[in-house]
């Protein structure tokens, strides 16, 4: 399989009046074409700002602090605002966690559609523009695209809104789709509807897909691979298939054991990181993690890589054994 | 009597060229201290029932009682003291909140325009104490950025609370938060529900969150209720085929457990809906001749004393066979039964 997207030790750190916050620290995982990576943590762990960083689209005060991005060969950190522009939508396309926050409210529907097509495909009459909108707003389970074209973003309900800005994600048919919470505000069925065409883009076209979400149903049935992160870390990656049936991090474990109907073991206790203002010390898990000795507070925990594949866990006690003979059957 | 009581509330947006009927006359009711759940497809008229039921839209007509108060019949000037009694807690927590202003300020904010009269000590109090509610006591001094997704929900939350409402509209309230997050954020729900007796009107796509929070759900598809009940009853035994479709969708964790396949036909082309007849028939999988004619409305079904409605004119036919029934008390977390492998 061929690597569209390369992210080596990304780290990005937000300027707040209380300090520089390390928001992400060290983060690496590669993607492949035809391939679906989902994004997974509890909130505020830095899935967005990971995602975000690589389209240059960080919150004020946010930089990257390190490491790289390469794109088709391309380093994303290395690019002038408006080069990363023209990628960004072309052949990187990005469905943003709110929304409404990509929409104009003073413009009509269309004439944004317009406006980003001719952005990147000059020569495009309005009607060809519209028809090429209808399709994709058809495509995403909106039954009445001229309806939404012609109105405004204040007229469409949640899951409309979500559903206008995927369609105008993969409109141009990216290399690249980066969705952050894409399907939030939709119903179960349209939920599934709309992450099939997502799926049959990549498949169907060799595309690739970045997939945030909290949903684990989503990502255990949509996506090929995974990271979990857990405040602004890689705790493990590896295939869904693997991660999923027998997770190894003990945040992982107790992610899995909290979904209402699908856990077993135990659930995770209540909590959460501290903001961070320093580069970790010992495993930011440590104070919630049942399984953690003194070790895990002073000393960063090594990435085990010899589960095989191309399986990482972050963690001092990884029990190799019982992993390599509890490898999925199929 | 019922605390919110709902009476064919209707609505429809005139924008631009086509009228969209959002609402189709929905009746419901709420009790203090209960939660009524709306669930349905994107774009069925939810949030617009919420927002009509807080005079935040104008309703084309029906009518709104909270308590003695026949809302939609007040004078402007009087809706906005009434918006003490009712509040709303939206989605996005942080697209909600002024990032330039200190939690205790976003808290009091409603204070400072609905009871002008407080002097800044109360003030501060009202704000300490909802605040503590909401387990937030020690965060008044600090900016809505630097916190995590749910402590920003809790402000959203605590910011509804503050004026000491009596209903509250709560539009998928933890739909962009992870699991345990989103448990916070129930828990505290609830707490302050059972403490002031609250009515909460929760509307969501979560079904999960659903069987937690709510006592009777109501399922919504274009602007009608398919089916409504209690909580319970109808995730056991769903009887639409719209509810039966929405529970279709669960996503198992175990990747190895594949999705069932969704209860629905691709779109009959050439039915017109502007004609009578059931508005689902177009997607029905149960469709059948007397789908089509007369516009359906809500049957009762079951025991009597459930208050259970359906909208289906097969509701009957599509009762579980007796051995499919499942056993009183079901597993709350079980799939619905036709997800079930037999
Ligand atoms: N503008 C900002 N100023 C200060 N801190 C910020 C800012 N934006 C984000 N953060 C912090 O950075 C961290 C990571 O945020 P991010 O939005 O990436 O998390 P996330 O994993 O996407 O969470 P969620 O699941 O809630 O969307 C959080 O702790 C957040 O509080
Ligand atoms: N201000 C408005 N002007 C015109 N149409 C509107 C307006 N507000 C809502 N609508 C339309 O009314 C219908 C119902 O919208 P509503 O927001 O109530 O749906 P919803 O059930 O909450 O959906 P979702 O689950 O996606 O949030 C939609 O077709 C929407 O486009
Ligand atoms: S009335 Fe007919 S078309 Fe409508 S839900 Fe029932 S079976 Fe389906
Ligand atoms: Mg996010
Ligand atoms: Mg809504």
């Amino acid at each position: 399989m061929t690597v569209l997207l390369e992210a080596s030790n990304l780290s990005v750190n937000i300027d707040t009046p209380r300090g520089d916050l390390h928001v992400v620290e060290d983060v690496s995982f590669s993607l492949g074409e035809g391939e679906i990576l989902g994004v997974v943590g509890e909130s505020g762990c830095g899935k967005s700002t990971t995602v975000r960083s690589l389209i240059g689209l960080l919150p004020r005060g946010g930089r990257v602090t390190g490491g790289s991005a390469l794109f088709d060969g391309v380093d994303l950190f290395a690019q002038r605002p408006a080069s990363l522009r023209a990628i960004r939508g072309d052949q990187i396309g990005f469905v943003a966690q709110n929304p409404f926050g990509l929409l104009n409210p003073v413009l009509p529907i269309a004439k944004q559609f317009r406006t980003l097509i001719r952005a990147h495909r000059g020569g495009l009459g309005k009607a060809e523009c519209a028809s090429m909108a209808r399709e994709a707003l058809l495509r995403t389970g909106i039954h009445e695209p001229d309806r939404v074209l012609h109105g405004y973003a204040h007229q469409l309900s949640g899951g409309m809104a979500q559903r206008v800005v995927i369609a105008m994600a993969t409109i141009l048919d990216p290399r690249l789709l980066i969705s952050d919470e894409p399907t939030t505000a939709l119903d179960v069925t349209i939920q599934r509807q709309v992450l099939e065409l997502m799926r049959d883009v990549v498949r169907l076209g060799n595309r690739s897909m970045i997939l945030v979400t909290h949903d684990l149903g989503v990502v255990a049935q949509f996506c090929d691979s995974v990271i979990v992160m857990y405040s602004g870390s890689v705790v493990e990656s590896g295939k869904v298939a693997e991660v999923f049936t027998h997770p190894e991090h003990p945040y992982t474990r107790g992610l899995l054991a909290s979904v209402p109907g699908g856990g077993r073991g135990e659930t995770l206790p209540p909590g959460g990181p501290p903001a961070r203002f320093e580069p970790a010390r010992g495993c930011q898990f440590a104070p919630r993690c049942s399984r953690a000795e003194t070790l895990c507070s002073v000393e960063p925990p090594p990435t085990v890589s010899s589960l095989g594949g191309d399986r990482r866990v972050r963690c001092h006690f990884v029990e190799i054994e019982e992993a390599t003979h509890g490898a999925p059957a199929g | 009597m019922a605390h919110l009581r709902v009476e064919n509330l209707t609505k429809t947006f005139h924008a631009g060229g086509e009228p969209v009927r959002a609402v189709g006359g929905v009746s419901f009711t709420i009790e203090r201290g209960k939660t009524l759940a709306l669930i349905g497809e994107s774009g069925s008229g939810k949030s617009t029932v919420g927002r009509l039921v807080l005079r935040l839209v104008d309703a084309d007509a029906g009518r709104v009682h909270l308590g003695d108060v026949d809302v939609l019949s007040l004078p402007p000037h009087r809706v906005r003291a009434q918006r003490r009694e009712m509040q709303i807690v939206f989605q996005e927590p942080f697209e909600s909140l002024n990032p330039r202003m200190r939690v205790a300020d976003i808290v009091a904010e409603p204070l400072v325009i609905h009871e002008r009269g407080l002097t800044k000590d109360q003030r501060r109090q009202r704000v300490r104490d909802v605040l503590d509610e909401v387990g937030l006591v020690d965060y008044g001094d600090r900016y809505p950025q630097g916190l995590s997704g749910g402590q920003q929900q809790r402000i959203g939350i605590a910011r509804a609370l503050i004026t000491n409402p009596s209903f509250v509209v709560l539009d998928e309230p933890t739909s962009s938060l992870d699991l345990s997050v989103q448990a916070q954020v129930l828990d505290v729900l609830s707490q302050v529900q059972e403490r002031h007796g609250l009515a909460y009107l929760y509307i969501s796509h979560d079904l999960a969150t659903v069987r937690e929070i709510a006592d009777d759900v109501a399922v919504m598809y274009r602007g009608e209720f398919r089916e409504v009940g209690p909580v319970a009853a109808i995730t056991s035994d769903p009887r639409d085929p719209y509810t039966r479709l929405l529970m279709s969708g669960f996503l198992s964790v175990d990747p190895r457990e594949a999705p069932a396949p969704l209860q629905s036909a691709p779109a009959r082309p050439g039915v017109d809906l502007n004609e009578p007849g059931c508005v689902f028939r177009a997607r029905c999988v149960h469709v059948a001749e007397e789908c089509s004619g007369t516009d359906l409305s809500l049957s009762p079904v079951g025991d009597t004393k459930m208050l259970r409605q359906v909208r289906c004119v097969r509701h009957d036919e599509l009762a579980p066979a007796p051995d499919d029934v499942p056993r009183s008390g079901a597993d709350p977390t079980c799939p619905p039964p036709d997800r079930q492998e037999r």
